[in-house]
């Protein structure tokens, strides 16, 4: 199978606090995953998410709070409209909005951010790599 | 406390546990006022009452309260004392006088890093009952904790203090060589008493009330066995300051042998005289070789000669002032008692008729001895038994002991009677010889029945029974009744005092008559026990010290209450009863015909599962490897002692009722509850009658309140020459294996600029701040990396962190006083190991994980942009019950309060309710009051707020820094209609007061089905008094920064913030851009996020960066 480049913005509150106690937990992640991490999924413009499948990624997931989580309010809100707005996006350039995932997780389910992270992983490596990269890139990969 | 903050002479005291307390003493601490937080229990937020949660108890609540958890604990005004309670508490004119106490921290949650090697290490880590545990989930630290009870009632009953349980834990574990180094400790002849101590520590012993006491002697010398079959002993040495002065011991029995360890232990040169050829005393002449093989005993004074003990034999010392003359500057004499008791009865001087000790000192030194075909021993004691069969042994058919005692009574230990009735000596009890007859030679022995009499004074008394006598044949007689000092044979006797049966009479430091002779053993108690005799001698050693230094003897013995807190661990139904394991003997038949040992001790297995049946009662064994374990960090010490504070309060909370004492309950005044959680409806319930009780308390305590600015120091200007170290965190060396963490720190060093690159062993430890502090200073270093278990450099505590993340910064930030912007911190602790990988597969990890960092490092700026003071000025709007309470409360804690009693928005009529109700008259003169106002607008930050008004008839203008909303009809005028709603706002940190706008305060009426509208005021003004008592702002680089060149003022970012941060203003064109108000900021990003064409950036942690971080984080993939 194809290795693939599993992208993951996670935001600094629930989700981060998770894949800590993950961590610590030495529970096993894809090995092809990274973590970016940000103060709030709110915080995250359209433009980056098209970097990230620009700069090669072939799936990224948004680990953000439950909506009525947020520690500051609008950040759940400020994604869901991005990752919409974005999947438009990507469908069109023919990368595939099934590429881009967004999850929740509650403070406590690290269980369950592991879980989502295998499925994420299962799901991109089904759909092979991003058809939008460069040929020789996906050749080399 | 990590920055170990003096604590304060004045504060405010709470008592007891819980969120409730954890509430008020944040409120009480950010309104500047100092706190002392007292509990009991372990953590502080252990609910009080036996109470495990409410109804509605949310599974991520451990997480939501981290933040506050770690804000209040390592609060600079907060000095919060766990385990704690109050000592002595008076009431006098400024309040109350107490005295806290608290219990000794085993292990230092100030300086614990949590790397848990303690836990691996210790013996008792996969017992029933683990002595070293982790702090609960609801307590945010890494912290370990050590369950040490009192000291075991075995170890309390050894002479010697020896640690018991400690090397039935080590034993247990098959830990042998550790267990036999615990012994070593107290006790340098492991060996002798794994044979022959008379072991009080069995009888001590807390299983006894389940099954049978453990066999904790057998343990020891199979110990000792283990040992020598694998090799040469042992010795944990100390470290050893050598000194020149000489001691001298006289006699090398037990008690001088010990007394000579722990003088050359001390560092001392010491010399042991003894007569004999050989060394041992009684040890050697009066144990024979089938009870104590000589063996054993050769070996053990071996080691201590090896050890540096220096032995002369075949020297009797007949006079002291000679010692003295050959330099030695002190004596001790333990000499022991090798002179036979006579009876006194006619017949006594009979050929055939032996002293014991002579008896057994000759064929034990030198094989000499000869017994007829039937032997009677006189004497109903262990050398007695000793006699008894010996003269077996050498061939006597019929032996017998004849003893005035009952069996019972007999001074023998009930083990030697039975084992010398079971190779067939005979018992002839409860009659006294009164003449021995034969004719030159002893042919019988008469005897009379009789009983011991114990007087009230004096000597025992033997008392005849009858009047009839009977007679035993015997050939040898030996004479076992007793032995005293034999002095008078060197002529020692004449040189020091003594005094009945020749012994010699010591004071109470062990000194004899005669300056720097001292005396122990034996020859001042007259015949005892080895371990005994050694406990002596142990503690003249300690004596002579203590007399040639001229600092106070260090000797104690250990007592249950030496060390430990709380009682026994409880004897578990679950345990089960199990037999004491027995070891295995020679048959009689076989051990009478020769001096071999009869026991052939513990086989591993049986070792282990004795061991294994200790009840390990005072919970930590005391074996103290993990000490060693965490010398490095120094978290861990057996021997802390609790402390003491006393201090001044001007009123006391209380959350939790049993925590206040008796005696205060007659105080009255000036004590304070928080919510019963017994009388809570869920957790917010607790929490706001946490507010409105530190509201109360602020009014008492403003007198102590203390607020200063803080100032900006140590900043250096952006950009700077780029001067890049690298800091990796070994976690004391279980980070990663250190081969790994080498080959990162190595890796780091190769990334082109970078100009240092080390492992540091902690970096929530002082040490580890210490050192990042020295290399950046040395080596001019102007941006660190630091990778750890810390995630960030900023200074606020997020969900994920804990107090060594929080720690690690407050060394750095605060007590160094570096700067935070100079710093990226990434957390690799939780994310190097998932597993059993290789290293290179680590240092792989480490690579990928360090990569953000290392382009972070590229990015980083100025973090603060600076302070701003703030005044002091409260504007309460709506004057009901709640707003009155609330500005009645701040003015009494001295601010500067101006209440509106009825208010409306321009453009709404004063509905009904508020028209009819009472005015607020008579209120203090110090609070400015307006009947009636229409409020035009509101605007404005925290600090500057601008309230436009139309009151008396006249436009009015108030300037004010915090604004609190008191009425329903008004509330709209602050805070947006869709904002209201806004769910769990803040997750806990209390929606009922706060708005989302800073400065800006409401009260809810939902408020006031929990609380009063007295207490709802007092709650509302200890969250206004927590702003204005701050009195300043810090102002960072988080807030976002808008170009305006891009921005084309679609107003998408006022839309999402709720914080009232973003607005849009109008050139002089008429244009729109959105301009972000730093003072309502909080940093989340929603609007730069929300931004349709990326007009907005943060400085800190700009859209670049992250792009960066993207790039390089896939690039490293290809």
């Amino acid at each position: 199978m194809e290795r693939v480049n599993l992208l993951g913005i996670c935001c600094n509150w629930s989700p981060f606090a998770c894949y800590n106690a993950a961590g610590m937990a030495r529970m096993k992640l894809p090995p092809n995953f990274r973590l970016i991490r940000v103060m709030c999924i709110g915080r995250i413009n359209q433009a980056l998410i098209l970097r990230a499948f620009e700069f090669g990624a072939d799936g990224v997931i948004l680990l953000e709070c439950k909506d009525e989580d947020c520690r500051y309010g609008p950040g759940p809100e400020v994604g869901h409209t991005n990752v919409e707005k974005v999947r438009k996006l990507i469908h069109l350039l023919g990368i595939g909005q099934d590429r881009l995932v967004e999850r929740s997780f509650a403070a406590h389910e690290k269980e369950e951010l592991v879980k989502a992270l295998w499925n994420f992983a299962g799901q991109i490596e089904a759909l092979g790599t991003n058809p939008a990269k460069p040929r020789q890139e996906r050749a080399a990969s | 406390m990590a920055n170990k903050k003096k604590t304060p002479g004045k504060a405010v005291l709470v008592l007891g546990s819980g969120y409730g307390a954890l509430k008020i003493v944040e409120d009480v601490a950010q309104s500047a006022i100092p706190v002392v937080w007292v509990t009991r229990s372990q953590h502080f937020l252990e609910l009080p009452g036996g109470i495990e949660g409410f109804k509605e108890w949310p599974e991520d609540l451990n997480f939501q309260f981290r933040p506050l958890y770690l804000r209040v604990t390592r609060h600079p005004l907060v000095t919060s004392l766990t385990r704690s309670r109050i000592k002595s508490l008076k009431k006098n004119e400024n309040g109350f006088k107490a005295v806290v106490e608290q219990f000794p921290m085993y292990i230092d949650y100030d300086l614990c890093t949590g790397c848990g090697r303690c836990m691996e290490v210790c013996p008792l880590n996969e017992s029933d009952h683990p002595p070293i545990s982790r702090t609960p989930a609801y307590c945010p630290s890494r912290a370990l904790e050590l369950d040490k009870r009192s000291i075991s009632s075995c170890r309390e009953s050894c002479p010697l203090g020896v640690n018991v349980q400690a090397y039935m834990a080590l034993t247990a574990a098959g830990r042998f060589k550790e267990a036999l180094a615990v012994i070593r400790e107290d006790n340098p002849l492991p060996g002798v008493c794994g044979r022959i101590c008379h072991h009080p520590c069995e009888a001590s012993c807390r299983r006894s009330e389940l099954d049978q006491p453990l066999a904790i002697r057998d343990i020891k010398r199979f110990l000792f066995d283990y040992e020598a079959s694998e090799g040469p002993p042992e010795f944990r040495m100390p470290e050893r300051k050598e000194f020149s002065q000489k001691v001298a011991v006289i006699g090398s029995g037990p008690s001088g042998l010990t007394a000579a360890y722990f003088l050359h232990r001390a560092g001392y040169k010491v010399t042991v005289f003894e007569s004999f050829p050989e060394a041992g005393g009684m040890l050697r002449a009066g144990i024979n070789a089938f009870r104590l093989s000589r063996k054993v005993l050769d070996a053990e004074i071996k080691a201590l000669i090896d050890q540096g003990v220096k032995i002369e034999t075949n020297t009797t010392i007949h006079s002291l002032v000679n010692l003295f003359n050959k330099g030695f500057k002190a004596v001790l004499l333990a000499t022991g008692t090798h002179s036979d008791l006579s009876l006194n009865i006619p017949g006594e001087d009979l050929e055939g008729i032996l002293p014991c000790v002579k008896f057994l000192t000759g064929v034990n030194t030198e094989g000499i001895g000869e017994v007829g075909a039937r032997t009677v021993i006189i004497g109903g004691g262990n050398s007695s038994m000793d006699a008894a069969r010996t003269a077996l042994r050498l061939g006597s058919e019929n032996v017998t002991v004849l003893a005035i005692e009952k069996e019972d009574e007999m001074p023998a230990s009930p083990r030697e009677v039975g084992e010398a009735s079971e190779e067939g000596v005979w018992f002839r009890l409860g009659a006294a010889p009164i003449a021995f007859e034969g004719d030159g030679k002893v042919e019988r022995v008469v005897c009379r029945p009789a009983h011991w009499e114990f007087p009230k004074s004096g000597p025992p008394q033997i008392v005849y029974d009858s009047e009839e006598t009977f007679t035993i044949e015997a050939d040898t007689v030996i004479i076992a009744i007793g032995q005293k000092p034999h002095l008078d044979q060197s002529g020692l006797d004449k040189q020091v005092e003594t005094g009945a049966g020749g012994r010699l009479v010591v004071d109470n430091k062990l000194g004899t008559s005669r300056k720097g002779v001292f005396a122990a053993g034996d020859v001042v108690t007259g015949p005892s026990t080895v371990v005994e005799s050694m406990a002596v001698g142990r503690r003249a050693a300690s004596e002579i010290i203590s007399y040639l230094t001229g600092k106070p003897s260090q000797y104690k013995k250990i007592s249950s209450s030496t060390r430990g807190v709380g009682d026994y661990v409880e004897i578990s139904e679950d345990v089960p009863k199990q037999p004491r394991q027995e070891m295995p003997q020679r048959q009689p038949i076989a051990r009478r015909r020769d001096f071999m040992e009869v026991d052939l001790g513990f086989t591993t297995e049986q070792a282990m599962e004795e061991a294994r049946r200790c009840l390990q009662c005072g919970s930590c064994c005391e074996c103290r490897i993990c000490e060693t374990e965490c010398a490095d960090i120094g978290a861990i010490d057996h021997f802390r002692t609790g402390k003491s504070i006393k201090l001044e309060s001007p009123a006391i909370i209380v959350a939790n009722e049993e925590e206040l004492p008796e005696e205060a309950l007659e105080f009255g005044e000036n004590i304070y509850r928080a919510e019963n959680y017994g009388d809570a409806d869920d957790l917010m319930d607790v929490l706001v009658a946490g507010s409105a009780t530190a509201g109360q308390i602020m009014a008492q305590a403003a007198q102590i309140r203390s607020s200063s600015i803080p100032v900006e120091s140590n900043v250096r200007s952006w950009p700077d020459e780029t001067r890049l170290g690298f800091f990796l965190c070994t976690c004391n060396s279980t980070m990663a294996p250190q081969g790994a963490l080498e080959r990162i720190r190595d890796l780091a060093k190769a990334v082109p600029g970078i100009d240092h690159s080390e492992l540091i062993v902690s970096a929530c430890h002082p040490k580890g701040a210490d050192r990042i502090a020295q290399v950046m200073r040395e080596k001019k270093l102007s941006r660190v990396i630091m990778a750890s278990c810390v995630c960030c450099p900023l200074e606020f505590q997020c969900i994920s962190c804990n107090d060594q993340r929080n720690r690690a910064r407050i060394h750095l930030f605060e007590r160094h006083d570096l700067e935070r912007s100079r710093f990226e911190m990434i957390n690799l602790r939780d994310h190097l190991l998932s597993g059993d990988q290789t290293e290179d597969e680590i240092v792989e990890r480490a690579r990928d994980l360090l990569r953000a960092a290392f382009i972070r490092s590229n990015f980083m700026g100025p973090l603060r942009q600076g302070i701003t003071e703030i005044g002091k000025q409260i504007l309460v709007l709506g004057g009901s019950e709640v707003g009155a309470s609330c500005a009645k409360n701040l003015a009494l804690q001295g601010f500067k309060v101006k209440l509106v009693d009825k208010c409306w928005a321009s453009g709404s009529e004063l509905p009904e309710s508020i028209r009819k109700r009472k005015a607020q008259h008579g209120l203090d003169r110090s609070i400015t009051y307006i009947e009636e106002a229409e409020i035009r607008e509101i605007r404005g930050h925290i600090g500057n707020f601008r309230v436009s008004a139309q009151a008396g008839g006249s436009r009015r203008v108030w300037n004010t820094d915090i604004i609190c909303l008191t009425d329903e009809n008004i509330l709209p005028m602050a805070i947006h209609e869709d904002m209201m709603g806004l769910k769990k706002f803040y997750r806990y940190n209390f929606a009922f007061f706060h708005t989302p706008q800073v400065g800006l305060y409401r009260v809810l009426s939902r408020t006031l089905n929990r609380v009063s509208a007295y207490e709802a005021g007092a709650a509302l003004a200890a969250e206004l008094a927590t702003a204005a008592a701050e009195a300043f702002l810090k102002d960072h680089q988080l807030s976002p920064r808008v170009d305006p060149e891009r921005c084309r003022g679609c107003g998408r970012c006022v839309e999402i913030c709720p914080f009232d941060a973003v607005r849009l203003v109008a050139n002089d064109k008429g244009v729109y851009t959105s301009e972000v108000l730093h003072y309502n900021c909080v940093g989340c990003g929603g609007c730069v996020g929300r931004c349709p064409v990326t007009a907005m950036d943060m400085p800190y942690f700009s859209n670049q960066l992250l792009e960066e971080i993207v790039r390089g984080t896939l690039a490293g993939e290809r």
